[in-house]
């Protein structure tokens, strides 16, 4: 027994072995990936669903409120909305909420779309990109407000300074009364939205977000409070396979498999050799 | 002087806490309206905080610099690419070609790789922290061993059965759990509010 | 595309944050200096558009009032001096209790309500033995956890109110299992990234396609 323990105990001060071995199992997953079929939870259905059957001529707030450290997880999601908000003959109002990056990351994702930059149709008449405001839920309070606080929020100027007089999508767009849909990509959970969104004004809300704030969107969608979710990479590949264009989060959850059945090894090696510690210790062999 | 630099900001907070609060649930316009300016000022106020954080920075590079420090030569890196960085973004707008460079190819790649190190810690924390020691510890084992497997394409195809036991812990244990932590942190921070209220609390956090 | 050279710098920018898990090594720290700085500066652009857009062209265009808002915002500053620090209390007390006020006034009914209706609206006992023990979980997992959340200092005492204390430990035992499951999303969002990562840099230098 003590010499199986002794063969696959990893040394105590040796994480970096553990590092290494991640590492390697993901390069090797990716080499030699092992294809599976990907199951669509109901939620990212639901957040599928919501999206297509929204009538025609709709306004919805498309917010991106993830940074670059959220990249890997929330990309795919970013751009898979995009490619299915094309589809749809709706208003587009994008805004990087709070997120100091997310000017850039619409940019980024704009790009990174089916069709290129403008495919979403004319800037200015079908969509514009709404500027970044401080603040979190202070700065969607202050955009909700009536009589004007879409314009006065965000200090009468979209993303490149251009006055929203000039704007002929803002004509339209006042106040909470104006937006139909929010999709909220990222934003550190659903709270933030739920709070300043939903509960004062009914705006039926879609969140995608990473898989550390899933408990808090779980709750909010079986609360009622949220429509559909999508859950880091996974919900994004779930939501790739459903539009029918794969992307990074296809690619990505490729890997997924060993890695997590790596860490389970882990778990079970690191028990294994505490429970015949403790055997040695109450004096056994 | 304390009266001052301690009492009337208090009661700043204390007023702007209650009437922020009726107006949403009286619904009187004129106090709505009010509300409304003063959140559209709050908001310019808080982007005079972003600098706050840069500036305390920037000073403490400098000194290293001027001190030769160890790395000074790396803090004056960091000093060109903040410079570079905002010439570029104020002067030249954010639709600039080097701008947008340095963000696709230099702040996105390192900065998604930042947070991705913490897969390599969490997977070393896995192993070295996670024991069977007590019941309380099986349960969080056995139930994050569950959702892991149930996360992974490869679960389902391993031990089929893990698909509804997955949903299952999904569905009730993590919702339930959430809502618990939920309900705590709201009356935690309702309580934090009413402190407020009575001046029990001063704004930077010691009790009174 | 494999080996285009923008994402060749990149990677070669990923390889040397990678390195800090296995050593402390100088590229590490110059790439996390560079990223530290361009990070900044995007944050004071940011800032400035806002001061500039909602703070000083209103005042151009005739409303005067935002001068005050303006100097609020400036008293902030005030932070770096060691005798006048206390009048950025007055702007603190402005942003904590418009913020503070802003999030409770709707956290009642979102996280408390919201949360014990859901509960409540769900029926105790179904037509299938799984639907029922499913309920009751989350019916007396909600109220355990409230017990052992919200009352229980000092640990479970070992004498005296029994059933409090068999609601107390049903509700640690539910929030260790909620732990657990939560434990098992983080580690599936903190892989996926890493995955995205040593993706990103295999098809860059043209190992996998």
């Amino acid at each position: 027994m003590s010499d199986v323990i002794k063969f696959i105990r990893i040394p105590k001060n040796q994480s970096k072995v553990i590092y290494a071995l991640i590492i390697i199992v993901m390069i090797f997953s990716y080499t030699n990936p092992i294809l599976l079929p990907l199951n669509v939870d109901l939620e990212t259905q639901a957040y599928y669903n919501t999206i297509v059957d929204l009538p025609a001529g709709k306004t919805i707030l498309l917010a991106f409120a993830f940074d670059s450290g959220q990249w890997g997880a929330l990309g795919g999601a970013a751009i898979a909305t995009l490619n299915l908000l094309q589809t749809k003959n709706d208003k587009i109002l994008i805004s990087p909420f709070s997120s100091v990056e997310g000017g850039l990351m619409i940019q980024r994702c704009l790009g990174l779309q089916k069709g290129g930059y403008n495919a979403l149709g004319k800037y200015g008449v079908d969509w514009v990109i709404l500027p970044y405001g401080p603040g979190d839920e202070t700065f969607y309070a202050a955009m909700m407000q009536e009589p004007n606080g879409m314009h006065t929020a965000q200090g009468n100027k979209d993303y490149f300074g251009t006055n929203m007089e000039n704007l002929p999508i803002m004509d339209n767009v006042h106040s909470h009364k104006d937006i139909d849909l929010l999709i909220c990509i990222g934003g550190a959970g659903a709270g933030h939205q739920v709070r300043q969104f939903g509960v004062p004004y009914g705006i039926p809300i879609l969140v995608a977000d990473i898989a550390v704030d899933w408990a808090e969107l779980k709750m909010f969608i079986d609360n009622g409070a949220v429509k559909g979710g999508i859950k880091d990479a996974v919900g994004s590949a779930e939501l790739e396979k459903l539009i029918g264009i794969p992307g990074i989060a296809t690619s990505t959850v490729a890997g997924l498999s060993l890695n997590h059945l790596l860490i389970i090894g882990f778990i079970v090696v690191g028990n294994i050799q505490y429970l015949y510690g403790r055997y040695k210790k109450r004096g056994g062999k | 002087m304390s009266f001052v630099r301690s009492f009337i900001p208090k009661i700043v907070l204390s007023a702007i806490i209650v009437i922020t609060i009726l107006s949403y649930f009286l619904g009187i316009v004129p106090l709505s309206n009010g509300v409304s300016i003063v959140n559209q000022y709050v908001i310019i106020m808080i982007a005079f905080s972003l600098p706050l954080g840069v500036i305390n920075l920037v000073g403490r590079n400098i000194k290293n610099i001027q001190n030769k420090r160890q790395d000074w030569l790396l803090d004056i890196a960091m000093l060109v690419s903040l410079t570079v960085m905002t010439v570029l973004g104020i002067f030249f707008g954010v639709t600039n070609t080097i701008y947008l460079w340095l963000y696709n190819n230099v702040n996105i790649p390192v900065g998604a790789m930042v947070m991705a190190l913490t897969g390599l810690y969490i997977a070393s924390a896995a192993y070295r922290s996670f024991r069977v020691r007590n019941l309380e510890g099986s349960l969080l084992l056995v139930s994050a061993i569950i959702i892991m497997l149930w996360n992974a394409p490869i679960g389902a195809a391993l031990f089929p059965p893990i698909l509804p036991i997955g949903n299952w812990f999904n569905n009730y244990p993590l919702t339930t759990g959430n809502r618990v932590i939920f309900i705590g942190f709201a009356l935690g921070v309702i309580s934090l509010c009413v402190r407020y209220i009575f001046f029990r609390e001063n704004i930077t956090g010691e009790s009174t | 595309m494999a080996w285009e050279v923008n994402n060749v710098i990149a990677a070669i920018l990923v390889i040397g944050v990678i390195s800090i898990a296995f050593k402390d090594n100088i590229f590490f720290k110059f790439v996390e200096r560079i990223f530290i700085g361009i990070t900044l500066g995007i944050t004071l652009t940011a800032a400035y558009g806002v001061i500039v857009n909602n703070g000083i062209i209103p005042i151009l265009q005739g409303n005067y009032l935002v001068i005050v808002a303006d100097i609020m915002g400036l008293l902030l500053l005030s932070r770096f001096s060691k005798s006048y620090s206390w009048l950025s209390r007055y702007t603190l007390a402005l942003i904590v209790g418009m913020s503070l006020a802003i999030f409770t006034r709707t956290a009642i009914s979102a996280l408390i309500i919201g949360s014990i209706a859901a509960v409540v609206n769900t029926p105790l006992i179904t037509n299938n033995l799984l639907g029922t023990v499913s309920n009751l979980y989350a019916w007396v997992g909600l109220v355990a956890g409230l017990v052992y959340f919200v009352f229980t200092t000092g640990g479970i005492p070992k004498q005296g109110k029994p059933i409090f204390n068999i609601f107390s430990r049903i509700g640690r035992y539910t929030i260790m299992i909620y732990f657990g499951v939560y434990f098992g999303s983080t580690v599936l969002g903190r892989e996926t990234v890493l995955l995205e990562r040593i993706s990103f840099v295999l098809r860059t230098f043209g190992i996998i396609p």
